[in-house]
Parts: structure tokens; C-alpha cells; sequence
């Protein structure tokens, strides 16, 4: 609950502020999930287009589109021929986009929302800040650490109001996208009360403001096509 | 002629077996898809609800709040549902969306329990009180 709050304050705070800057975003990306033993790796493109649409085609370990706009998410098979559309009263996250709009602010869009600096230390090379959440949201948001070395995010942690670890992430190999530093691999430790998921990102070929190509920007699912309509 | 017959009858047999096995391979493998997005949609949906919160909805706003956790219902992260089949697909949402429904309504139920006693408790307090005084 508290992620998904922080991640949709820190997209449409992002989304909004960047609207100029960043059209359209393609990437490829590479998410391996390590959980109980178990590890599974999910391969494939991202294109974003703002503010929020996002078209995620996923080729690695199955045949799969992911569509998000706004409050609708559609899943459909090529193969299996078969689609679920869910309809949300609320928006939905968008996976691997926010990652890089957040990224592309100094303190990763923290002060946008409200955070305030409450403290800093720094360990070698590394400058640690600790962020408070705003005053009105203590109750959902958690504090917030970064972690930036000669002036690069390689280091971000995130805590529930109790105060208690739910996310931790570590950025390496970082490439200059638009003037800012931009990670392209992620790692991540992630907390909840089912137990902790090591989840490992990469990107490549992160490409910002191009023109997306025509199966994406007018994707229409075959008529052919059975969809389960979830109304959320 | 008999060993030949035997030997026929094994075959059949053994054909039989493989050819079942085949068959029940895909359906076992969805099988396997629906109960393992059940138990993620379920494990995922009780992480992000937060209970405490449902509960104080129920205390605070009695049959209001109660109204509110049978209507809001949390998205399902859309990360969770990348590269998955879907029967995994189908059974997570379906699976996510009840389990976070029933730990909504059920703190909540249990908040507006707890509020109304407490409302109920304060009354009779309050009546004693006045009947003491006069």
C-alpha cells in the first residue's frame, strides 16, 4: 500500500513537471525475481508515451502485451488469443517507466511530494540524506533514504510509517540520458510479510523522445479476440 | 501367436500411458499457473492492504467506512502480472481483488463493531450519569 502510494504521488508529480522534457521513452528491459528458491527472468520493451500510456511488449518467457492508460489495463495473448482488460476507478503504477522519470530528478521528486531533508551523513564516498514524509501523509508514506556518490543516485531506500525496511535499491552502470545520470541496472530487496524478493533490472537501448512506432501508438486488439472484462 | 498377442497388448498398453501423460501434462501446467496465482494474488493483496486503516475507517465512520471498503478496491500491481499466462493472470486478479476485499471489509467490520460499542458504552455512561445526578 504505502509503495503504491509513493510510486503513483512520485509518477504524476514526475509525469507533470517533466511533461516537456519527456515524451516519449523507449527501452529494453530484463527483470530477473529471486523469491523462496525461485527465480524467474521476464524479457522485453518498454515505450511510454506521455502522461500516462504505457505499451509493454513482453517476449520472455511468453508472448505478451501489457497496454496501461490511465485507469485501464489491458493483457493480451498473440498466441493464446486472449485478453483481460481490467477498468480501475484508480490509475494504474507503470512498471520500469518510473524508475527513470524518478531519476531524472536531483532527489527524486521528493521535494515535489512533500518530503522534507531532515538529515545527512556521509559513509566514504557516498553522501546519505534522510528524507521525512509531508505531515499530512505520515500515517501511509515512510521515511525515505538516498544515497548519491560524486553526484549519482547508487542507493535508495524506502520505509513503511513503522518505520520498518520495505524497499531497498542499489543503481549501477549509469549512462547520461538528457543531461541526468541514469542507472541501467537496478537491484533491489524488497520486504513484505510474505518475505523478502531479490529482484534484478536491466535496461538498454533507453531512448527518450522518438517517435514510437505505428503498432504501438494505434494498437488495437483483433476483433477475433475473446476479453474478459474485469471491472475493478 | 499367445506371446504375440502379449507382446501387442503391452505396446497398446504403454502407448495408452504415453499418450495420457501427453494429454496431461498442459492441464497439469495450468493447473500448476492457477493455484500458483492464487497464492500470489492472495499473498500480494494481504501486503498491501492496510488493515489498520480499514479498521479505523469502521470505528470512525461506522456503516460509511463500511460502505467505502466494499466499494474501493487496490489495483493489482501491473509488475506482477508481466510474463505470466493467462490462467496465472486470471486467477492472481481474481484471487487479489477478494482476499484485499475481505481483509477491507473484514477490519472494517470489526472497526464498526468496536465503534459502536464504544458509542454504546459512552451512552449508558452518560445516562447513568444523569440519572445519578438527579
Amino acid at each position: 500500500m504505502h509503495i503504491i502510494i509513493l510510486s503513483l504521488m512520485l509518477a504524476f508529480g514526475l509525469v507533470a513537471d517533466e511533461a516537456q522534457k519527456l515524451d516519449t521513452i523507449f527501452l529494453k528491459f530484463e527483470r530477473k525475481v529471486v523469491r523462496s528458491g525461485s527465480t524467474e527472468i521476464v524479457k522485453g520493451r518498454a515505450y511510454y508515451q506521455s502522461p500516462q500510456k504505457l505499451f509493454v511488449e513482453v517476449q520472455e518467457p511468453i508472448d505478451q502485451i501489457m497496454l496501461i492508460d490511465g485507469g485501464v489495463m489491458l493483457i493480451y495473448y498473440p498466441v493464446e488469443q486472449k485478453a483481460f482488460r481490467i477498468k480501475s476507478k484508480a490509475l494504474f503504477s507503470m512498471p520500469f517507466i518510473q524508475a527513470i522519470l524518478s531519476v531524472m530528478k536531483d532527489d527524486y521528486g521528493l521535494t515535489e511530494i512533500g518530503y522534507t531533508l531532515s538529515k545527512h551523513e556521509k559513509k566514504g564516498d557516498t553522501l546519505y540524506t534522510h528524507w521525512n514524509p509531508p505531515r499530512k501523509l505520515k500515517k501511509h508514506l515512510g521515511k525515505f533514504t538516498l544515497g548519491t556518490a560524486n553526484g549519482v543516485l547508487v542507493y535508495a531506500e524506502a520505509r513503511n510509517p513503522k518505520g520498518k525496511t520495505v524497499v531497498k535499491s542499489s543503481f549501477s552502470k549509469h549512462v547520461e540520458l538528457a543531461g541526468k545520470q541514469f542507472p541501467l541496472e537496478v537491484r533491489s530487496e524488497i520486504f513484505d510479510k510474505s518475505g523478502r524478493t531479490e529482484e534484478f533490472v536491466s535496461y538498454s537501448d533507453v531512448k527518450l523522445n522518438i517517435p514510437l512506432p505505428e503498432k504501438v501508438t494505434s494498437f488495437k486488439l483483433p476483433d477475433s479476440i475473446r476479453v474478459d472484462e474485469v471491472e475493478w | 501367436m499367445k506371446r504375440a498377442g502379449l507382446k501387442h497388448k503391452y505396446f497398446a498398453s504403454i502407448a495408452f500411458v504415453v499418450a495420457l501423460m501427453v494429454l496431461a501434462v498442459p492441464i497439469l501446467a495450468q493447473q500448476g499457473e492457477i493455484a500458483a496465482g492464487r497464492v500470489a494474488g492472495a499473498q500480494a493483496a494481504r501486503a498491501s492492504t492496510n488493515g489498520t486503516m480499514w479498521f479505523a475507517a469502521g470505528c470512525l465512520f461506522g456503516w460509511l467506512g463500511l460502505l467505502v471498503a466494499y466499494v474501493i478496491q487496490p489495483n493489482p500491481p501491473a509488475t506482477m502480472l508481466l510474463g505470466k499466462s493467462p490462467e496465472y493472470v486470471a486467477a492472481y486478479t481474481d484471487s487479489y481483488r477478494m482476499t484485499a476485499r475481505g481483509v477491507q471489509t473484514g477490519r472494517a467490520w470489526t472497526g464498526c463493531i468496536v465503534g459502536t460499542i464504544v458509542q454504546v458504552v459512552g451512552y449508558v455512561l452518560l445516562v447513568a450519569a444523569a440519572e445519578a445526578t438527579y
